[in-house]
């Protein structure tokens, strides 16, 4: 009985977690995707050689996590 | 000083220690999780790494991740937002993972290893970029790492001097060479980051046919050598396949499953990408050599781990030397990363006397005699222990007489290779050995070829290979004088029933093979072995393949072995020194 009621509790956390990211992306994400291509924004880049502008010897920048 | 570097969460993941700047430990986690290509955090080779240098985490001066995550994070979100609305399903696929686990990996580092002074986060290609060339036998080299995607790039070169590298150029996702390859390794049915060698083995059975359509549709080249993928035919930017409709009907029809037959389209298919990789390779390996006029090039990155490819740049390059980093994939960054680390921090690296800093790649665990003893009497199995000539003697006369050994000695090895410490050997001169290993030990595909590995100093007797190749990373022709006279062969997988060399059972269908060389300096022992072997047949060449069989990881400890040695065919284990002839199935 107490694994029957995990699982249920699984699944149904489960669940609730996939509606609520369904509608992050529906709600949230997606308008604001269609805005930015509205405004010629958050295009993925063109396959050509980009600088690399940061190089990461500097301890500074080893700690930084983005 | 003491420095980890860590490799987690994507695929492959593992740990490297150094100590003032010398790699003293490495493996992946899923050798010792059992867990083909593990993902997870490698909590069970870090814990290797500090006891074999007995240290714990608060005696490390610091802890390297490979990437930056929230730059990750950001390629993905800035992905979705990209492709939105399409892309709900992979969103929702790939969000759990990250807001539970791959956004908290500083928290993570700290609960994990506590007490170390600093934790500091490479870049995925910094990393591949340092493990190619600090460890290489190199002061000045040129640097390209090519794979899948980082954080934003998947592909990348710079220049490496004496303790110091810059990165100068790179391309950014989606236009990725190791996501092509996997696209075409998942179209054909295997499964992706573990099926690119079948592929790769794969294609000698077919034409390139499909090539100028690759370079036609899918793949657009540019003078720079850069190149920029089609998008509508890949999936992985919003679906969870890698291909798209529009590639299936481009190509004929929908991705093979995984246990139907290969057909000859397959077989042609497999070809194509290969050649396609090929000719992309040497585009950027010649784009490298123009920026940077140097004549070594360093390797890394998942697609360095493809031997033909490399082999290719050696022959037709522009490069006098190449050294590629045996752990190329993701699992290598961790040593990348900890390089990193050791560096930033003040330390020096290491004199080069012309060998790389890799030990022969022996960086995992090594266990003692009592501890063999222990699972070998845990499995009820009869052994002798022999001395080290009469253990050798015993192997090679087993191998002679057709036998296939399980041959399993000191430190295991690091990357995806095995070098000869866990390793499965035969004799390379049996024309059904190939078949019989596939088929019977390993219990995995029929088309797939084995490797050799010969002694160093006898090499060019059997191979067209001028250099060195110790970690298995190069892959040459089979020496005109040991090849057989063939008229037809067929085509398709009936090519394999051909012998056509002196050794037939590393001789690919397409004469090629995918060398090791071994010497007295790297890995005595089994030097000694391929020595014996020589003196008792005359033939200095041996099948090894890893220990293992099929979608398990390679053995770690003693108790792997004797699982593995009791759940395949293998005739005989010799391992540390003792001797078990023949046990039986389960």
């Amino acid at each position: 009985m107490k694994t029957r009621c995990k699982r249920f509790l699984e699944r149904l956390g489960h669940f609730q977690a996939m509606l609520l990211l369904t509608v992050m992306f529906v709600i949230f994400l997606t308008p604001y995707a269609l805005l930015l291509r509205l405004f010629g924004q958050g295009k993925l880049p063109p396959g050509e050689w980009q600088k690399v502008v940061e190089q990461q010897a500097e301890l500074s920048r080893l700690r930084r996590t983005f | 000083m003491n420095v980890l570097g860590i490799s987690a969460f994507y695929h492959d993941s593992a740990a490297a220690l150094l100590v003032d700047g010398h790699p003293v430990a490495a493996a992946q986690e899923e050798r010792f999780s059992r867990i083909k290509n593990d993902a997870s955090f490698p909590e069970q080779a870090c814990a290797f790494c500090l006891q074999h240098a007995g240290i714990t985490s608060a005696d490390l001066d610091a802890v390297v991740f490979y990437d930056k995550p929230l730059v990750k994070f950001e390629r993905i979100l800035h992905t979705f937002l990209n492709r939105a609305p399409r892309g709900l399903n992979m969103f929702r696929q790939a969000m759990p993972a990250w807001l539970k686990q791959k956004l908290w990996i500083p928290r993570m580092l700290h609960q994990q290893l506590p007490g170390a002074t600093e934790y500091l986060y490479s870049s995925h290609h910094f990393s591949h970029a340092a493990s190619a060339f600090y460890p290489s036998p190199f002061t000045s080299a040129a640097i390209l790492t090519v794979d899948g995607v980082g954080e934003w790039s998947t592909c990348s070169y710079g220049v490496g001097c004496d303790d110091a590298f810059e990165l100068h150029k790179e391309l950014h996702f989606p236009h990725s060479l190791g996501l092509l390859y996997s696209s075409f390794t998942a179209y054909l049915g295997f499964r992706i980051n573990e099926g690119e060698y079948k592929v790769m083995g794969l294609a000698p059975y077919g034409e390139p046919k499909y090539l100028d359509l690759i370079f036609d549709q899918l793949v657009d080249r540019h003078a720079d050598s850069s190149f920029a993928l089609n998008r509508k035919y890949f999936g992985y930017l919003d679906q969870l396949s890698m291909t798209s409709p529009s590639f299936h009907a481009l190509f004929g029809g929908p991705p093979r499953q995984p246990e139907a037959t290969l057909e000859q389209r397959h077989m042609d298919l497999a070809a194509s990408i290969q050649k396609a990789t090929e000719i992309l390779m040497l585009d950027l390996a010649n784009e490298v050599h123009r920026q940077t006029g140097e004549e070594n090039l360093c390797l890394a990155g998942g697609v360095a781990l493809n031997c033909v490819a490399n082999g290719r740049l050696l022959r037709e390059g522009p490069f006098k030397r190449i050294w590629i980093q045996p752990a190329a994939g993701d699992a290598g960054g961790s040593l990348g990363a900890a390089f990193i680390g050791h560096l930033a921090l003040g330390g020096q690296l290491p004199h080069k006397d012309g060998d790389d800093l890799m030990s022969a790649a022996l960086l995992g665990p090594d266990f003692n005699d009592t501890e063999i003893i222990q699972a070998l009497d845990a499995a009820n199995l009869d052994y002798t222990q022999m001395e080290t000539p009469t253990l050798l003697n015993t192997v090679a006369a087993e191998l002679a007489g057709g036998g296939v050994v399980g041959w399993y000695q000191g430190r295991m090895e690091f990357g995806p290779r095995a070098l000869g410490n866990r390793s499965i050997l035969a004799d390379s001169r049996q024309t059904d050995m190939q078949h019989t290993l596939n088929q019977k030990i390993k219990f995995r595909e029929g088309f797939r070829p084995f490797a050799p590995v010969v002694l160093e100093e006898l090499a060019t007797e059997f191979f067209d290979l001028d250099v060195p190749s110790p970690y298995m990373l190069l892959v040459s022709q089979v020496a005109e004088q040991q090849k057989l006279p063939v008229t037809d062969s067929g085509t398709g997988l009936a090519m394999l029933d051909t012998p056509r060399s002196t050794i037939p059972a590393v001789t690919h269908v397409d004469n090629s093979a995918r060398v090791q060389t071994v010497n007295d300096r790297q890995n005595p022992l089994f030097t000694q072995l391929l020595k014996t072997f020589e003196q008792q047949t005359g033939c200095p060449v041996l099948v090894n393949t890893s220990f293992n069989i099929k979608d398990e990881p390679i053995v770690c400890t003693p108790q792997d072995a004797v699982e593995c040695f009791l759940k395949s065919g293998i005739d005989a284990l010799a391992i540390g020194p003792f001797w078990i002839k023949e046990c039986g199935e389960l």
